[in-house]
This record gives structure tokens, C-alpha cells and sequence, in this order.
């Protein structure tokens, strides 16, 4: 099995929410050492990116969450909201390898970066 | 001839001495007197070329003398040109080198403000490095207490409807 099959695998197992007992049986006894090695980087990275971070400065209404929703309607992935102060005001969203930021924080780094790059 | 008797003298006798004088005259003429003239002609001669050479001498020496004094002249007049040509190489060397020496200072102190200047951008640049560092820490602990709960919702709702029309999420 070649690394985008595994990779495939992966996807499959963290799909359909649940690692199937014959697709655990097929991993533990058909592949090798390396080929489970691979196997498991690659499940926990679609994990990983099957969940997005949802970070704001204050405890979002019903409606802003709805709008949140809305952003992801349709992708399969899991939301976790959590609050983080120091942002100010504004949202901080991670998945995968992305982070965007729209918050007062990020605003005035962004201005302090320029600053510095002027300096 | 009374008066040779009367002087006691005998007139053959006298006229005998009168030719052994010439005789004694003759021979010491012909033996003596010529040699004698010849010593001394030559004597007379050197004499005379002593006197001459004296004369030379002196005028040699005086010659000399004025030469002498030419030629100290002369090397006054050179050293004195020596010396007025070294006073002026020595100015000469003395301004080039009050010169070259305001040229480095010049350069020393132009480097020198250059250097200056250099540093205090420098400075500059880390007191404002500094400066937004300091700010950046103020500004980290002044953020969250900042907007107050309704203004951190409008802020919020503003974001995620910017995050809603962009379609961040493929």
C-alpha cells in the first residue's frame, strides 16, 4: 500500500467518525510496520483537520454562532469554540494549517509590525 | 823723492812692492778674483731670486689670501643660500605638513560626525525598536480590558460577516 492509499485510508476512518473493526483488523494485521507508521500520521492529521478552533474574545450570542455555522455549513468538520480575552474583540479560527484572525490583537500587531518594518 | 826718505821708504824697494802687488794683483786676479765674482754673481743671483721668490710669495700669498676670502665669500654666499633654501624646504615641509594635518583632523572630525550620526540612528532606531516593544506589552495587557462587552460583540459581528462573505473554509 503506497502512501496516498494510506493517506486515503485516513481520510476514510476519520470520515465516517469511527474506525470500523474490519478496517482495524485489515491496519493491524496487513500492514507493516512502516505502512501503520504512515497509516497513523496521516489519521491524526485529517483528526486534526477535521476540527476547527473557534476562538473569541467574549461568550458569542445565538446569532453570531449561527453566522460561524453558516461559514461551515456543509463541511464535514467539528466545531470547538473556546474564549481567549487577550484577543480584544473580533474571532481567531484555526484549521488545518491556517489561521485567520480578525481580531483588535491581530489589528495592532499588525500595525506594530508595520511600525517596525518602518523603522 | 825726498819725501820717501823722509817716510822711511826705499825707491827700488818701493818700486819692487809696487810689482809684487801687481803681480800678487795679476795672479790673485787671475786665480781668485773670478771665482770669487762667479760665487758672487750666484750669490747675488739667488739673492735676487730669493727677493723674487719672496715677491712671488707674497704675492702669492696675497693672491691667496684674496682668493681665500672669495672663496669664503663664496661659501658664505652658498651657505646662506643653503640655509634661506633649507628655511624655505623646511616651510615648505612645515606647511605641507599643518596642511596634511588639518586635511586628517578635517577627515578625523568628518569621520568622526559621520560615526556620530551613524550611532544615533542607530540609537534611534533601538529606542524605537525599544519603544514599541515597551508598547506592544502595554498594549497586550490594555486589549482585552479595552472594548467592553457590547462593543466586543459589534466587533465580533462585524468579523464573522467579513468571514461569511469571504468563504474561508474550502
Amino acid at each position: 500500500m503506497n502512501d496516498s492509499d494510506l493517506k486515503e485510508l485516513a481520510r476514510l476512518s476519520v470520515s465516517e467518525g469511527s474506525v470500523s473493526p474490519d478496517v482495524q483488523r485489515y491496519v493491524l494485521e496487513k500492514l507493516s510496520h512502516s505502512e501503520l507508521k504512515s497509516y497513523l500520521l496521516h489519521l491524526k492529521r485529517e483528526i486534526k483537520n477535521s476540527k476547527v478552533f473557534i476562538r473569541t474574545a467574549g461568550k458569542p450570542d445565538k446569532e453570531t454562532l449561527e453566522g460561524i455555522n453558516k461559514i461551515f455549513e456543509g463541511k464535514k468538520v467539528e466545531l470547538n469554540f473556546s474564549q481567549m480575552p487577550k484577543l480584544g474583540g473580533g474571532i481567531q479560527i484555526e484549521y488545518k494549517d491556517n489561521l485567520v484572525e480578525l481580531s483588535l490583537k491581530a489589528l495592532v500587531e499588525k500595525s506594530l509590525k508595520n511600525l517596525r518594518e518602518s523603522v | 823723492m825726498e819725501f820717501l826718505k823722509e817716510l822711511g821708504l826705499e825707491k827700488y824697494l818701493l818700486i819692487a812692492q809696487i810689482v809684487n802687488f801687481l803681480i800678487l794683483f795679476f795672479i790673485l786676479k787671475a786665480l781668485f778674483y773670478k771665482p770669487l765674482k762667479k760665487v758672487l754673481d750666484e750669490r747675488k743671483e739667488r739673492i735676487i731670486k730669493g727677493i723674487a721668490d719672496a715677491e712671488a710669495a707674497r704675492e702669492l700669498r696675497e693672491r691667496t689670501a684674496k682668493e681665500k676670502d672669495g672663496i669664503i665669500r663664496t661659501a658664505r654666499a652658498e651657505m646662506l643660500a643653503m640655509i634661506e633654501d633649507s628655511r624655505k624646504a623646511a616651510e615648505e615641509i612645515k606647511n605641507k605638513i599643518v596642511d596634511d594635518a588639518k586635511l586628517e583632523s578635517e577627515q578625523m572630525v568628518n569621520d568622526a560626525k559621520a560615526q556620530a550620526q551613524e550611532e544615533m540612528k542607530k540609537m534611534e532606531k533601538e529606542i524605537k525598536k525599544m519603544s514599541l516593544d515597551i508598547s506592544q506589552k502595554i498594549i497586550q495587557n490594555v486589549i482585552p480590558a479595552l472594548l467592553d462587552e457590547p462593543e466586543k460583540d459589534i466587533v465580533l459581528k462585524r468579523a464573522v460577516k467579513k468571514l461569511e462573505e469571504k468563504n474561508i473554509y474550502e
